[in-house]
């Protein structure tokens, strides 16, 4: 019997030890990753001084940032890297009088080439080339300060104060005339499908009766809200001074006193220092019109309150919001553009997301604007790099992307940089690249004052 | 109330040849391993051992790790003894604690597990309070001559607490069960036990202030997994981590006693396998664990007392230490079998000292010690690696004065030196987390610094009341370094050089049965 007690005592110990045995396991390796930048040497056809590119890779799955340098050849060797998912931006900006070195072209403004990819996978040693786009600004309005996170949920006035400034970046007078402010759509999600693109981001070219002959993706964007500045037919009807502004709110009312919404009920801010006053708005988003469009006996959303003494923009197409509402998460991005009279806003193509295979009465469709009508473009992103989804505009319009830092709901707006002041009049800093060309306001400004200006 | 019967068992039914008031501390260190032992006490003079301990600890100063609090205070109660009754022996630790510690940093995990990873880390110092409620129990029965079946059993129930945002709740028990037989051959005995244990953790994460939990203009209040020594996950990712693990093991003791001579040895090795997941166990949407961390520990030791003369007694002591691990991950790896942490530490260690004159008014210990350790630790995808050696040297004196029958007087000194030997820090430019700067490079320079003490204890035993001695004791440990070389453009979290004060101040009750 204890010869038993002893012999199982001694099975036990054996397996015991005998399962605390090491398992077989591989160990990971970082890896090497050779970059070449290029151009198009159609377009830049002079020796790209390469080595001044800024270029920072940020890695998804932590947020780290890293600047690294090519050399003169434009190349690039990532050694050791951390495996991931990698984001990349370029830019390379040739200041004017080195450019007409190079050239001996002589241009006012500097030259910037660009480039930047979202999610770049880098699993194992590889190479890739990095094509650089050359930046040119397109038109003189470009997007001065968009207000998308709004202010504190219960003490301020949520998303209610949401407003965007339009600037005149050149010295002669524009007018806002038909200007169309555009929310551009894109996939909300992180996640993977036979539908997306290698950026993650819908393929729009899988849209079901997509027909267009050019690139879906890159020469179109895709709208959740189309919101136009009126005209009296004249074109000239809202002239814009050089240096100027207009601001197109939400809301065009006092958010941080107190109104009375649609329901009777007065809404106040607790702490008004967080919010703006909107009165002083050139304009405003009131749906109403638009929902008695879609059905002639709808009624008013509680916070869609009209200010009578605000003109109200166009609204072409509206999803998903019960005002001029910007998603605080950094879910859509703003496109400003001008069609010709070739297109009919009446009567816009529309397509449902790739990931949609079945189309039905009520199918959530999106309106696709061409993006030849894009004058300027501003990339929205979280600024938690994980939180971030797939960008949503093609990379000539935008090359970069920008957000806030205090989050939604921080009262905090992003503002486009000043480049210089000439004769008292600030020009903007427009490099199609949203990383460079913006800041942010820890309180968004909407009073167009010298404060409301990034110097 | 179990633990407490316990105690009660093992301490108040003290029952012995010989007081508890053990006054020498080599005798002390001696007793001590005997306390959970089914062989060490075999044969010796003691049947009965019991002391009731309570003591406030100030620990503080800049002379620190990078995961470690400037300030620390803790106040413990410890009560530990064993007793025979009968063909039973009876041994048990009992420990509580509450520690307080400010100005930590860059740790939101508990204290328990050093050389673990996979833990959210914030730069922002914070106020942290510790609990821990410990039990090491061990029970033999004399079967016969030969046979001394036993079980040991270790608990321990932690939590940890912060106060700042981004505020830590830890929540672990440990229960390990240590089955065994022990074998009486002359004088010579021999015991060897398996270990089977689990531990079940909750990790939470959690801020009070939105504008914190929301915004990044508080970088230092975003807190990241660490899912390495340098590899880091997203920001504010997961706030809730399950932690399920397992503790396989075994070990064996060995004990002979000859004319003035006796000597002991043990040998233990523990697999350790943490397990981490988002969901508990009992939610549906438990998969599995995200990431695991295998931990083999092996320790070794050997005791020797020798008697040369009726007024010397001498006590050698060599131990061994090697605790060696590495992870899996699928955030990291996408694989649980591909290793992107290693950890390695290696502890040796020689101690000797010389009682004299034990039974004359005044009576003194002498000795020296020697330690060697070294820690290497890797993070393989962002090509992190720290290796640091370290020598220390210690020489001790003890004095004793006794007057009259009840008062016992001892001081003691024993100053200190650590030297580093090989120290080598190697990081990746293109791999450099917050984590890198803040700890890996910060832990680098402290390594770095040769580090000088002096602890300097007192105590005074005397018997107030009763039948059992009180002494009263209090020792400080002031440590100094010289001055880190911090590099410029790469500068860690905090200088870890300067010095640092450990004051321990208590009163122990030491349980006599005459």
């Amino acid at each position: 019997m204890k010869t038993n007690q002893i012999l199982i005592l001694v099975l036990a110990v054996f397996f015991t030890v005998a399962s605390c045995k090491k398992d077989d396991v591989n160990e990971a390796r970082p890896v090497d990753i050779a970059v070449q930048l290029t151009v198009n040497e159609e377009e830049v056809w002079f020796d790209v001084p390469y080595e001044d590119a800024v270029i920072k890779l940020v890695n998804k799955s932590n947020g780290q940032t890293y600047d690294v340098k090519a050399d003169t050849d434009g190349k690039i060797l990532l050694h050791q890297l951390v495996p991931g998912i990698y984001d990349i931006n370029v830019t390379l900006t040739i200041p004017a009088e080195t450019y007409a070195e190079l050239t001996g072209v002589n241009r006012e403004d500097d030259f910037t080439l660009n480039y930047t990819v979202s999610s770049q996978s880098f699993y194992q040693n590889q190479e890739i080339t990095v094509k650089l786009i050359a930046a040119e600004t397109v038109g003189g309005f470009v997007i001065k300060q968009i207000y998308y996170v709004g202010s504190h949920t219960k003490d301020a006035a949520l998303n209610r104060d949401n407003f965007i400034e339009i600037y005149n970046n050149t010295d002669e007078t524009l007018y806002a005339d038909s200007l169309l402010i555009v929310l551009a759509y894109g996939k909300p999600n992180k996640n993977n499908d036979e539908y997306s693109l290698p950026n993650n981001q819908f393929d729009w070219s899988e849209s079901i009766g997509m027909n267009v002959s050019d690139d879906a993706n890159e020469d179109y964007v895709y709208a959740k809200g189309i919101f136009m500045i009126p005209s009296d037919g004249t074109g000239k009807k809202y002239p814009v001074l050089p240096g100027k502004s207009f601001v197109l709110a939400g809301s065009a009312l006092n958010h941080a006193g107190s109104y009375v919404n649609n329901n009777g009920v007065t809404i106040g801010a607790q702490k008004p220092e967080l919010t703006v006053d909107l009165t002083g708005a050139d304009f405003e988003a009131w749906l109403l019109p638009y929902e008695q469009k879609l059905d002639p006996e709808a009624t008013p959303f509680a916070n869609d309150v009209d200010n009578v003494d605000v003109p109200n923009v166009e609204v072409f197409f509206k999803l998903s919001m019960n005002d001029m509402y910007f998603p605080p998460q950094a879910r859509e991005s703003f496109v400003l553009m001008k069609v010709d009279q070739s297109f009919d806003l009446n009567n816009i193509a529309a397509f449902a997301t790739p990931i949609t295979r079945t189309i039905t009465d009520k199918t959530t469709k999106y309106p696709q604007l061409p993006a030849r009508y894009i004058i300027d473009a501003v990339e929205i992103e979280q600024y938690e790099v994980s939180d971030r989804i797939p960008r949503r505009l093609p990379l000539r319009f935008d090359a970069g992307a920008t957000s806030v830092l205090g989050g939604p709901y921080s009262s905090q707006s992003i503002i486009r940089k000043t480049l210089k002041t000439v004769n008292g009049r600030r020009i903007l800093k427009d490099t199609n690249n949203s990383t460079n060309d913006f800041g942010y306001f820890t309180k968004a400004n909407p009073y167009k004052g010298d404060d409301s200006f990034m110097d | 109330m179990a633990i407490g019967l316990l105690c009660c068992s093992t301490l108040g039914l003290s029952q012995g040849r010989t007081d508890s008031l053990y006054v020498f501390e080599q005798d002390r260190d001696w007793i001590s391993r005997s306390i959970l032992s089914p062989i060490f006490t075999t044969g010796a003079e003691t049947d009965s051992y019991g002391v009731l301990q309570l003591n406030q600890q100030y620990d503080r100063g800049g002379l620190r790790m990078a995961q470690q609090a400037y300030d620390k205070r803790v106040i413990g109660f410890t009560a530990k003894g064993f007793n025979r009754l009968g063909r039973f022996k009876i041994g048990a630790i009992f420990q509580f604690n509450n520690q307080q510690e400010d100005s930590l940093s860059n740790s939101l995990r508990n204290d328990l597990d050093p050389l673990t990873t996979y833990y959210p880390y914030a730069s922002k110092s914070g106020h942290y309070r510790r609990q821990n409620y410990i039990l090491n129990a061990s029970v033999d029965y004399r079967l016969n001559r030969y046979l001394s079946p036993y079980i040991h059993i270790d608990y321990h129930k932690h939590w940890t607490a912060g106060t700042v945002d981004p505020r830590l709740k830890s929540d672990r028990f440990i229960v390990k069960v240590k089955p065994g037989i022990a074998v009486h051959v002359g004088n010579h005995d021999a015991a060897a036990f398996i270990n089977l244990g689990r531990a079940d953790e909750t990790v939470k994460v959690d801020y009070i202030n939105d504008n914190f939990k929301f915004s990044s203009l508080y970088p230092d209040r975003i807190y990241y997994p660490s899912y390495g020594y340098g590899y880091s996950g997203p920001s504010r990712d997961s706030a809730t981590n399950y932690k399920y693990d397992t503790y396989k093991g075994f070990g064996v003791s060995y004990q002979v006693r000859l004319h003035k001579l006796i000597v002991q040895a043990e040998y233990s090795y523990e697999y350790y396998h943490n397990t981490n997941q988002y969901y508990s166990k009992s939610s549906a949407q438990y998969t599995g664990p995200r990431a695991i961390f295998n931990l083999y520990n092996s320790h070794a030791a050997v005791n020797v007392l020798f008697r040369s003369s009726d007024r010397a007694q001498h006590t050698l002591s060599l131990a061994y230490g090697n605790s060696n691990g590495y992870d899996g991950s699928l955030p990291v790896t996408k694989s649980l079998k591909i290793v992107n942490y290693r950890v390695d530490e290696r502890n040796a260690g020689m101690r000797y000292s010389v009682q004299l004159d034990k039974a004359k008014t005044f009576a003194k210990e002498f000795g020296a010690a020697v330690g060697y350790g070294i820690i290497d630790r890797k993070d393989l995808l962002s090509d992190v690696q720290l290796d640091a050696a370290t020598l220390r040297l210690q020489v001790f004196a003890n004095l004793y004065l006794r007057q009259g029958i009840r008062d016992t007087y001892k001081l003691g000194l024993s100053p200190y030196i650590a030297r580093p030997g090989d120290v080598n820090f190697r990081y990746n430019a293109l791999a450099t987390t917050d984590f890198v700067r803040n700890v890996v490079n910060t832990d680098y320079h402290y390594y770095r610094l040769q580090k000088s003490g002096i602890v300097f204890d007192a105590e005074y035993m005397t018997r107030l009341f009763g039948k059992n001695n009180i002494g009263f004791y209090g020792e400080v440990d002031y440590s100094w370094s010289d001055k880190s070389a911090l590099d410029d453009n790469f500068l860690p979290a905090f200088d870890p050089s300067g010095q640092r004060t450990d004051i321990n101040l208590g009163v122990r009750m030491y349980i006599n049965a005459r």
